[in-house]
């Protein structure tokens, strides 16, 4: 096999590769990349572990068709320090690769491209559409609070849920850690061929793949579901991913349907008396308590070796009296991620869920369990 | 100070000889089947005249007296007694320090009943437990745990020995000791190795060479054999860990016997902190070989747990890391600790079984001494 290729797209097939390969063990075909012709003026560069296999198609004048596995980091690495010249790759005896681009010239080792596993693009996909900007939204209100706990593997990804509604599509994704629960949902795009409705849940190392394909310059992305597969299509990518085999939780049992008050803050001011009175919280429990009466909220923290903070907001509540403490970064996470100037915080009693929620982020809201104080 | 040490008279047999009149005046062992490898749990005192005592092999205490009869301990029943028996504790005192579920020191230096003495205390006790239970205890007053603890043994059954502060060195003094707190047999062998035997020699020892052979520990020792026991009676001693396990009838090669086994004791275990309302983060496995060699696993979570599925899931992963299946087993235990410190703050979870009310959890209720009851 023999071809050339920009180095640009190059550089970009193998950046995107590198969250999906073995990075540690070089002679494992996992942290190989497969380079493969497709026509004469295009290539495919497929990165896979078995549960996500990304693969890329780019534009290269193919001078001799065939197929070869090389290296994925060590490429990479040639690629991204090369001149910004077209990059020729040939194939050599034994599985080599020579890499040549103006004076520079490399040889790589490679690995049987027939050990590579195989993969088969199912036929018949039934893709809908989205902006790739509502996807990414979603993927961002959700990813920060999936559990990376091992044992408890039905937390260790996204719930997603795709409903047709008309032309439409509407997406949901859910994710918790058993501590707080993180729900966002939209409405929109092109329902295409799919439907009624299809869920998976979709394991953390895939979602943070999506958003680095999600990059490029297409306003849509096309996703399908196909056997316990999602696939996710966006410009030249295409992303496969295995759906956890494992059932989420009824997460609609933890999300408070109503609560004793819902206070407005202002998200500006509630970020800064949290930080400021994290500095003496405790670093084994991180937690702040909050004392919520008439006309005001009170942060306070304290620590037996540092000393103690209190800070006061004034906010709108009429009568509700709660004490109630939580760990101040599970309450950051949220208020780094929701829209909008003022925040709704809904609390009932030191036991119960508090609740964030924001007037401009409709179609999201943050579910927080308290501290025992 | 005014201690009280109670202990109940062979306590598991007593409540099987209470339960069922067929067993009262007959050597009765608590325990294993004679042809299992159990051991005896307790044992009547027609059956201590044989011999038998407790933590022997059952087929030895067989050996000794074939004519006992033989019970499996009901647990459930003892622990329902064993709670009766705390009530009328905790209508004397809030200060009770149980050591298990027949035993307790109570501090009547400040009493519900307002009795000045000591001993009408345990009088008074003794005789509320008779009336509510059928059954016998021993008792000892002292002014220290030490001396409260030896001297409740001195006239078991049913007696009562009260030992006045100015006596309680005199008291030790003859005692060998072994019998004194926190002397085991190693220790022990090693102070008669020193040449003290009994309790007389440490209270005329240096506190400073005892401290250069036992460390902290020696200076305590003098101390306590000269009757003065620093210890207070610490109520309700949170726990810090809950397990199950079980000493298998036969050894056994097969992992889906064992696995079924580490399912139930998970259960045992969740139900056990679900009940005490208490949840660990570190699940540890114990395996012992047929060849007696014992090894543990554990894995601790992020979070406490209390739930039987966890548990058994992180179990049966541990198992992994033992032989079991290649050598074979004898034991299989699964245990939870790394209890949250109770003073710390907690990270309260989601339920997704039950969902969240607006109702607060039930939150245990210390019970206060109640003056009025009597």
């Amino acid at each position: 096999m023999e071809f050339t290729v920009s180095k640009l797209d190059l550089t970009q097939a193998l950046y995107k590769a590198q969250g999906v390969v073995d990075r540690k063990t070089a002679q494992n075909i996992l942290s190989h990349v497969l380079i493969e012709s497709t026509s004469s003026t295009g290539i495919r560069v497929v990165a896979t572990d078995y549960d996500v296999v990304l693969t890329g198609h780019y534009n290269a004048e193919v001078a001799v068709a065939g197929r070869m596995t090389v290296g994925a980091k060590h490429l990479f690495e040639v690629v991204k320090t090369l001149p910004d010249k077209p990059v020729h790759l040939t194939a050599l005896d034994n599985h080599w690769v020579e890499v040549r681009c103006g004076s520079s010239r490399f040889k790589l080792a490679g690995l049987p491209p027939g050990d590579f596993p195989e993969r088969t693009q199912p036929e018949g996909l039934k893709y809908f559409r989205i902006p790739k900007r509502l996807l990414s939204d979603l993927v961002d209100r959700t990813l920060f609070s999936v559990s990376h706990d091992e044992t408890r593997p039905s937390l260790n990804g996204v719930f997603l849920r795709v409903v047709r509604e008309e032309n439409e599509v509407r997406l949901t994704m859910v994710s918790t850690d058993g501590h707080r629960l993180s729900k966002a949902e939209a409405l929109g795009g092109d329902t295409g061929e799919f439907g009624p409705a299809a869920e998976a849940v979709i394991h953390t190392k895939a979602l943070n793949e999506l958003k680095r394909s999600l990059e490029g310059s297409e306003p849509d992305t096309q996703v399908a579901f196909h056997r316990g597969n999602v696939h996710f299509m966006n410009d030249e990518v295409t992303l496969q991913v295995r759906q956890l085999d494992e059932t989420f939780p009824d997460y609609t049992k933890v999300i408070p349907q109503r609560s004793t008050v819902r206070v407005p803050i202002a998200k500006a001011l509630f970020v800064a008396a949290i930080r400021r009175i994290a500095t003496l919280t405790s670093a084994k429990t991180n937690i702040i308590r909050f004392e919520l009466s008439p006309g005001r909220l009170v942060l306070s923290s304290s620590n037996p070796e540092m000393g103690e903070g209190r800070d006061e907001l004034v906010v709108d509540n009429e009568a509700a009296e709660i004490s109630v403490g939580f760990n101040f970064k599970y309450l950051l996470d949220v208020l780094g991620i929701i829209s909008g100037e003022n925040v709704h915080l809904s609390l009932s009693d030191q036991f119960s869920p508090g609740l964030l929620t924001s007037p401009e982020d409709a179609g999201s809201l943050f579910v927080v369990m308290p501290m025992r104080v | 100070m005014k201690i009280i040490h109670i202990d109940m008279d062979a306590y598991y047999a007593s409540v099987e000889q209470h339960d069922n009149a067929a067993l009262r005046g007959k050597p009765v062992v608590v325990g294993g089947d004679p042809r299992s490898r159990g051991v005896v749990a307790t044992c009547s005192y027609e059956a201590r005249r044989f011999g038998v005592r407790s933590a022997m092999s059952c087929a030895e205490a067989y050996r000794r007296c074939p004519s006992a009869i033989f019970v499996r301990p009901n647990m459930s029943r003892y622990v329902e007694i064993s709670r009766q028996i705390r009530d009328i504790f905790e209508r004397v005192t809030d200060q009770v320090e149980p050591l298990s579920l027949d035993e307790a020191y109570l501090d009547v230096t400040q009493n519900a009943l307002g009795m000045p003495l000591a001993r009408d205390v345990a009088v008074w006790i003794r005789q509320a437990i008779l009336a509510a239970t059928g059954l016998t205890a021993s008792a000892g007053v002292s002014s220290t745990k030490l001396v409260a603890k030896i001297a409740s043994d001195i006239r078991k059954p049913n007696g009562l020995t009260v030992i006045p502060p100015s006596r309680a060195e005199a008291f030790l003094a003859p005692l060998p000791v072994r019998r004194l707190w926190g002397v085991g047999a190693a220790t022990a062998s090693k102070l008669e190795g020193l040449g003290f035997r009994t309790a007389a020699d440490l209270a005329r020892a240096d506190p400073r060479e005892l401290e250069r052979h036992l460390g902290r520990f020696g200076p305590l020792l003098c101390r306590l054999a000269r009757g003065d026991d620093p210890r207070r009676v610490t109520p309700e001693r949170p726990p810090k860990s809950r397990g199950s396990e079980t000493t298998l009838s036969v050894d056994v090669l097969d992992r889906q016997v064992i696995l079924r086994l580490i399912d139930d004791h998970a259960s045992d275990v969740a139900d056990d902190l679900t009940r005490i309302r208490r949840a660990g983060r570190t699940i540890t496995l114990k395996i012992r070989y047929a060849d007696f060699e014992t090894v543990t696993r554990s894995r601790s979570l992020p979070a406490p747990t209390h739930d039987a599925r966890l548990i058994s899931e992180v179990a049966r992963a541990l198992l992994d890391s033992t032989r079991a299946g290649e050598r074979p087993v004898r034991l299989v235990g699964v245990s939870v600790s790394g209890f949250p410190d109770a003073s710390m703050p907690e990270q309260l979870v989601l339920d997704f079984e039950a969902g969240h009310r607006l109702e607060p959890p039930a939150s245990v209720t210390v019970r206060a001494p109640d003056p009025e009851a009597h």
